[in-house]
C-alpha cells in the first residue's frame, strides 16, 4: 500500500476515533496507534457527558467498535510511537508493540483467566480512578475495545519471578495466554500523521490546603466520576470512605490547580463548571434529597446549551452555586465531615460549610512523558507542554512539523463536542495534506521528465 | 569632644515621690546642674522601656529613673517593675554599645531633695567622664525651635516636653527627620508611586475570588479585616484609603494568603510597599510593646556606636576576619530579647551560643562581628523603610569588612532580610543560609544522642512561607532521635505566632497563638521546637498568661531549634534549663 493513501492516528480517544472513522469513510487506510490495552481514551471512563448528560460510553462505545471493526482501519493497541521519519505525504514510522501476553486474534474477553489470576484484585486500577482493584491479567473496563485480557508484566509472578502455578493458562480454554511474547518493532509508512493523545488530570495533592490524600472524604473530580458510574468500582453508589454513608451534602471545589500561577497551570480547564454541574445533577438524580454546593470563581458556560445547562442545575436540581474559593478546608476527626472556609461575596464575612463529601475539580494537564513523544514526532509543544499549534488561529491543526496535525486535548483543555469537531476537522485536514503532497509529487515527477 | 559640650540627661520621676524630692530641690533652692530635663509619670513602673530607648535613640547621653523607695510605692509594687526593666535594660545598653552606666535608678523620697540635687550632680559627672552618647540627635529640621543649650535635653532636639505627649506615647517612626517633616507638609498620596506598587505586587491579577480573606487568620478573627477588600480598594486607585487605615497595620505578613492565591498576588510584598507610603504620608502605623524594640534598632544605626556581642561566645571557636570559604554567623537580636522579655519564661538568649557550638560541631569556625547590629527586618516591615536603610547601610559595610562571602543566620527573620533586601536596599549580595541548611547538610557530625521524644516544628513564616525552608529542621530533629509529628496546620499552612515585625499584638494575636498551641498540644508531642526566636517569645507569652482554655489543652514545652539540638548533642548542661517549680523541688540536687 502506498504511503498516499495511508494516515496514522495517534491516540484512541473520542477524537481520534472521529478522525480514524471519517478518514475511513474517505477511503483512506487508517494505522491507529493507541498507547493503552484499549481505545476509548478518558470519555470511556466518564459517567455522563454535559450538555445532554448523555451516557458518555453508551456513546461512544459503538463508535469504539465501529473503529475497531472498520476494515479500513488497523487498530494496534499497547503501543508506541518511537519515531517519524521522512516527510508530508511520505512518512516512515517506528512504532513500538509491547507484549500483551495474550493472543489478540485467539482471546474473547471472557474473563476466565482474570478470575483465577493468583493476584486478582490485588492492584488499583486506574480506569477506576484507582478505586477499583484489578490481577495481574485483567481488562481494563468492561466495554473494553479490543475485548482482549492484558498481563502486567510489573506484576504477574510468571513474568517477573517465574513463580506462578499458572492457573490462568489453565483456565483459557482457547489456550491466548503466551508468556514468551516479546516486543516488536513495526515500521508503517503513512502520508500524514494525526496526534490525538488527549491529556491527564491534575493530582491536587499540593494543593495542600484542600487536603486532598490527606482528608478521608476528598476526591478529585475524575475518582467522582468512577463512584457515580454504574460501571464503576461502586457500582454507582456514591459512598463516603469512612463509614460507607452517602453522602447527603456535597462541596465542589472549581479551579482546583487551575488558572493557578503556583502551579504554572493559568490556563482554564474549560470544563469543570460544566462537569461540576453535572456531577451535582447525577447526585441529585441518584438520591433526590442530596445538597451541593459549588464554589466557582467565575462561571463560564461559554458553548451552545451550556448556560441554560447552569441554570437547569440551579432552577431544577436545587444547586448552589457560591462565588469564591475556600481559602481551606478543615477536617472534622470524628466524623470526617469537611469545613469549607471561604469568604461570603454577599457581606464579606468569613462562613465555614459543613459538608460530608468533597469533590475537587481539578485541572487538566499535559499527560506525563508527552515531551518524549513531541521530540520522537518532531513537533514542539507549547509552554505549557500541550503540542503547539503553527497557527492558533488560522492553522490550529498544523503542528509545527508540515504533516504532522495535533487535534483534541492534546492541545490544550476542551470537552467531548470540541475534540469531536477537532477530530474530524483534522481527517479533512490528513486528506488535504496527502493531495497536496501527491499532486506536489506528481508536479515535481514531470518538471523531472522535461528536463530529462 | 566639644569643650563646652554638656550631657543632656532626661529624668523620668514618679508623681508621688521622685518628682515631688525633685520639687523639693527647687522650693529648696538647692543648686544642681541645669543638664536634666524631667517628665513626671504617676508611678516608676510605668515607665516602659520604650521611653528610655527612644531617649537614647533621639540622643540623649543619660536617662535618670526615679521612683518612690522600696516599700514605699504609692501602687504597691510599680517601682519594683520598675527595678526589674531598668536592670534588664541595662544588659540591653551593655551589648548594644551605650553602657550600662548611662542609665540610672534611684530612689528618691518627696522629702529627699538633697538627694535628687546630689543624684543629678553625680550622674552629671558620671557623664562627662563618659562623654557623649555614640547616637547622634536627628538633625533638626526647619522650624523647629530650639532652646539653649543646658535647658535642651537633646542637643538641637525638641524639648522633652514635646517628647513626653507626643512621641514617647506614640509608636511610631522617626518624626524628627528632616526629610520626614519636609514631607509632613505635602502629605498627598503618591498616585505613582502606588500604580507602581500595585503593579509590581500582582494585584491587577487578582481575581477577587476571596481565597485570600478566607485563608487569612486576621480576618477569620477579626471581621472588619480582608485582603480581598483591600486589593479591591487598591484596584479602584484607593491609596489614601488603604494608606491611612490602621487596618493596614493588621497584615502579619505572615504570606498564608499569598502561599494559597491562585494569581500570584504578592499581598505581604503590598503591605509593605504601602506601609512605607504610609509613614511618608505621616501616618504613625502601629506598633508592639510601644515601639520598644524598633528604637532599639533605629539607635543601632548610629556609626560611631560599638555594640559588643562577644561574650555569647566565650570559649567557643570564632574568628574575626573571614577565610575563602568561611562562614560569618549573624546572631541577630537573640540576647536583647532575652533581656526585654526577661519577665516572661522566655529562652531565646542561648540561641548564638548553641548556633556557634553546633557549628564548631559540625567542623565550621564562623567569623562573628563583635559590633554585630540588628539586621532591621522588623523597621522595613513596619514601613520605616529609610530608617532600614540606614541601618543596612552600617551592617552591610561592616559585614563586608570580615571579608565573607556566606553568612549563616540563626534567625529567620536576618536570613529573609540578608538574602533579599540587603541587597536591593545595602547592595550587599552574598549566599546566606539559615543555621537548619547549614547543619542539616552533615547532621551525622553533630553527634547528636536520641531524645527518643515526640516534639512538633512550628514553621516560622519567614523560614518557610518566604524562603522555602521546610524539611531541615524536622532532618535534624530526626536526626536528634526525636519523632516529628505533624499540627493540623503545617509547613506552607502553618499558622502564624500572631505577631510579626513587633507590629500589632493583640487580641488576635493572642487567639492565634492559643489556637497554635491547641494544635502543637493535640499532636501529643512534648515540646514545640521552633526555628524563629519571635515565634518562642509570641507563644511563651501566650502560654505563660491567661488562658482561655484549660492549660492541658496548650501544655506543651516551647524550645528553640538550636537549644534542642545543643542538648541532643550534648552541648548545653541541663541546669540551664530551668524545670517548673514541682519538678524543681523534687530535684535531687544533682544541679
Amino acid at each position: 500500500m502506498s504511503a498516499a493513501n495511508e494516515v496514522m492516528v495517534i491516540g484512541g480517544g473520542v477524537c481520534g476515533i472521529q478522525a480514524a472513522l471519517d478518514l475511513a469513510d474517505k477511503g483512506f487506510q487508517v494505522r491507529m496507534i493507541e498507547r493503552e490495552p484499549t481505545i476509548g481514551g478518558r470519555m470511556a471512563i466518564l459517567d455522563k457527558v454535559f450538555p445532554t448528560n448523555d451516557c458518555s460510553i453508551c456513546i461512544l462505545a459503538p463508535k469504539m467498535i465501529m473503529c475497531y471493526n472498520n476494515p479500513n482501519i488497523d487498530v494496534v493497541t499497547w503501543a508506541e510511537v518511537q519515531k517519524v521519519e521522512g516527510k508530508a505525504g511520505d512518512f516512515t514510522v517506528t512504532v513500538l508493540k509491547k507484549p500483551r501476553y495474550v493472543k489478540e486474534e485467539e482471546c474473547t474477553g471472557c474473563g476466565d483467566c482474570i478470575e483465577v489470576c493468583t493476584l486478582k484484585d490485588e492492584f488499583p486500577n486506574k480506569w477506576n480512578a484507582n478505586l477499583g482493584m484489578r490481577g495481574a491479567v485483567f481488562m481494563p473496563f468492561l466495554q473494553a475495545v479490543p475485548r482482549v485480557a492484558i498481563v502486567d508484566d510489573e506484576k504477574c509472578l510468571t513474568l517477573t519471578k517465574q513463580k506462578c502455578k499458572m492457573p490462568c493458562v489453565r483456565a483459557c480454554k482457547r489456550k491466548a495466554l503466551d508468556f514468551k511474547m516479546k516486543p516488536e518493532t513495526v515500521k508503517y509508512n503513512v502520508g500524514a500523521v494525526i496526534v490525538a493523545t488527549g491529556l491527564d488530570d491534575y493530582d491536587p495533592s499540593e494543593i495542600t490546603e484542600y487536603g486532598y490524600g490527606r482528608f478521608t472524604n476528598v476526591v478529585r473530580a475524575m475518582e467522582y466520576e468512577r463512584l457515580i458510574n454504574a460501571s464503576g468500582p461502586t457500582g454507582g453508589h456514591v459512598h463516603r470512605f469512612n463509614d460507607h454513608e452517602r453522602p447527603k451534602r456535597m462541596g465542589f471545589i472549581q479551579c482546583v490547580g487551575a488558572r493557578d500561577l503556583r502551579v504554572d497551570h493559568p490556563y482554564c480547564c474549560s470544563v469543570c463548571c460544566m462537569y461540576a454541574t453535572k456531577d451535582a445533577m447525577l447526585a441529585r438524580e441518584h438520591y433526590p434529597d442530596i445538597e451541593s454546593f459549588i464554589f466557582y470563581t467565575d462561571l463560564r458556560a461559554f458553548g451552545k446549551g451550556m448556560d441554560e445547562y447552569i441554570r437547569r442545575g440551579r432552577e431544577e436540581y436545587g444547586i448552589k452555586y457560591i462565588r469564591g474559593k475556600p481559602g481551606e478546608v478543615t477536617e472534622d476527626p470524628e466524623t470526617k465531615n469537611l469545613f469549607l472556609w471561604y469568604e461570603d461575596a454577599t457581606d464579606g464575612g468569613i462562613k465555614s460549610l459543613e459538608v460530608d463529601f468533597l469533590v475537587l475539580a481539578t485541572a487538566f494537564i499535559p499527560f506525563e512523558g508527552v515531551e518524549n513523544l513531541a521530540a520522537s514526532l518532531g513537533i514542539e509543544l507549547d509552554e505549557y507542554k500541550f503540542m503547539k499549534s503553527r497557527d492558533p488561529l488560522l492553522q490550529p491543526l498544523d503542528s509545527t512539523r508540515e504533516g504532522i496535525l495535533v487535534a483534541g486535548t492534546c492541545q490544550g483543555p476542551m470537552d467531548v463536542t470540541d475534540s469531536v469537531e477537532q477530530g474530524g476537522a483534522a481527517a479533512n485536514r490528513a486528506a488535504e495534506i496527502i493531495a497536496q503532497a501527491c499532486g506536489a509529487a506528481k508536479t515535481s515527477k514531470k518538471s523531472a521528465t522535461r528536463s530529462a | 569632644m566639644s569643650k563646652d559640650w554638656e550631657p543632656s540627661i532626661l529624668g523620668i520621676c514618679c508623681n508621688w515621690c521622685a518628682y515631688a524630692g525633685a520639687d523639693m530641690a527647687g522650693v529648696s533652692r538647692m543648686q544642681y546642674p541645669p543638664n536634666v530635663e524631667i517628665i513626671r509619670v504617676m508611678c516608676s513602673g510605668r515607665i516602659d522601656p520604650a521611653f528610655i530607648l527612644r531617649a537614647f535613640r533621639l540622643g540623649a547621653d543619660g536617662v535618670l529613673v526615679a521612683g518612690c523607695h522600696e516599700a514605699d510605692c504609692h501602687y504597691v509594687s510599680g517601682n519594683q517593675s520598675a527595678r526589674r526593666r531598668v536592670e534588664a535594660l541595662a544588659d540591653v545598653l551593655d551589648t548594644v554599645g551605650l553602657g550600662r552606666d548611662r542609665l540610672r535608678l534611684r530612689w528618691i523620697s518627696a522629702n529627699e531633695g538633697a538627694l535628687f540635687a546630689e543624684g543629678i550632680r553625680d550622674f552629671v559627672e558620671t557623664l562627662k567622664k563618659l562623654g557623649p552618647s555614640p547616637i547622634e540627635a536627628p538633625k533638626l529640621a526647619k522650624g523647629v525651635t530650639t532652646r539653649t543649650q543646658g535647658g535642651d535635653v537633646f542637643a538641637g532636639g525638641r524639648s522633652t516636653r514635646n517628647l513626653s505627649r507626643g512621641e514617647l506615647h506614640e509608636g511610631g517612626g522617626s518624626p524628627l527627620r528632616e526629610s520626614e517633616l519636609a514631607s509632613e507638609s505635602d502629605p498627598s498620596v503618591n498616585q505613582v508611586d502606588f500604580q507602581a506598587l500595585v503593579a509590581e505586587t500582582g494585584v491587577l491579577n487578582c481575581l477577587e475570588c476571596g481565597k485570600c480573606t478566607a485563608s487569612c487568620p486576621v480576618a477569620r478573627r477579626d471581621e472588619t479585616f480582608s485582603p480581598r477588600r483591600t486589593i479591591e480598594k487598591a484596584l479602584e486607585g484607593l491609596a489614601e484609603d488603604i494608606e491611612t487605615d490602621r487596618l493596614l497595620w493588621s497584615c502579619l505578613t505572615c504570606r498564608t494568603c499569598e502561599q494559597r492565591c491562585p494569581s500570584g498576588v504578592s499581598y505581604s510584598e503590598f503591605v509593605r510597599g504601602a506601609r512605607a507610603e504610609a509613614k511618608r504620608l505621616g501616618q504613625q502605623g502601629r506598633t508592639s510593646h510601644s515601639g520598644a524594640n524598633h528604637d532599639l534598632m533605629r539607635l543601632q544605626a548610629a556609626p560611631k556606636l560599638k555594640p559588643n556581642r562577644m561574650a555569647a561566645y566565650e570559649g567557643l571557636k570564632v574568628k574575626e576576619k573571614a577565610g575563602k570559604d568561611d562562614w560569618l554567623y549573624f546572631a541577630g537580636c537573640a540576647p536583647y530579647y532575652q533581656a526585654l522579655y526577661s519577665e516572661l519564661p522566655v529562652q531565646v538568649g542561648n540561641i548564638p551560643r548553641d548556633s556557634v557550638a553546633l557549628l564548631n560541631r559540625a567542623g565550621i569556625v564562623p567569623v562573628v562581628m563583635a559590633a554585630e547590629r540588628c539586621c532591621g527586618h522588623d523597621l522595613l516591615w513596619n514601613g520605616d523603610v529609610e530608617d532600614f536603610a540606614a541601618l543596612a547601610r552600617v551592617s552591610a559595610e561592616a559585614i563586608k569588612a570580615t571579608g565573607a562571602r556566606k553568612i549563616v543566620t540563626s534567625c529567620p527573620e536576618c536570613y529573609r532580610t540578608l538574602a533579599v533586601d540587603f541587597k536591593e536596599h545595602a547592595g550587599l549580595d552574598l549566599e546566606v543560609k539559615h543555621i537548619s541548611e547549614v547543619l542539616a547538610a552533615d547532621a551525622g557530625a553533630l553527634g547528636l544522642s536520641g531524645t527518643g521524644e515526640v516534639v512538633t516544628v512550628q514553621d516560622a513564616c519567614r523560614l518557610g512561607r518566604q524562603m522555602g525552608v521546610y524539611d531541615p529542621p524536622r532532618e535534624l530533629l530526626a536526626a536528634a532521635g526525636a519523632q516529628v509529628a505533624e499540627m493540623a496546620h503545617t509547613r506552607g499552612d502553618a499558622l502564624c505566632c500572631g505577631v510579626s515585625a513587633w507590629v500589632s499584638c493583640g487580641q488576635c494575636s493572642k487567639s492565634m497563638q492559643v489556637a497554635r498551641l491547641k494544635e502543637a498540644a493535640a499532636t501529643g508531642a512534648s515540646t514545640l521546637v521552633t526555628p524563629c526566636l519571635k515565634c518562642s517569645i509570641h507563644l511563651t507569652c501566650a502560654s505563660s498568661g491567661e488562658l482561655p482554655v484549660p492549660r492541658q489543652e496548650v501544655d506543651v514545652k516551647i524550645m528553640d531549634l538550636t537549644a534542642y539540638l545543643a542538648r541532643a548533642a550534648g552541648l548545653t548542661v541541663a541546669a540551664e534549663e530551668p524545670e517548673p517549680a514541682m519538678a524543681a523541688a523534687s530535684d535531687k540536687g544533682d544541679a
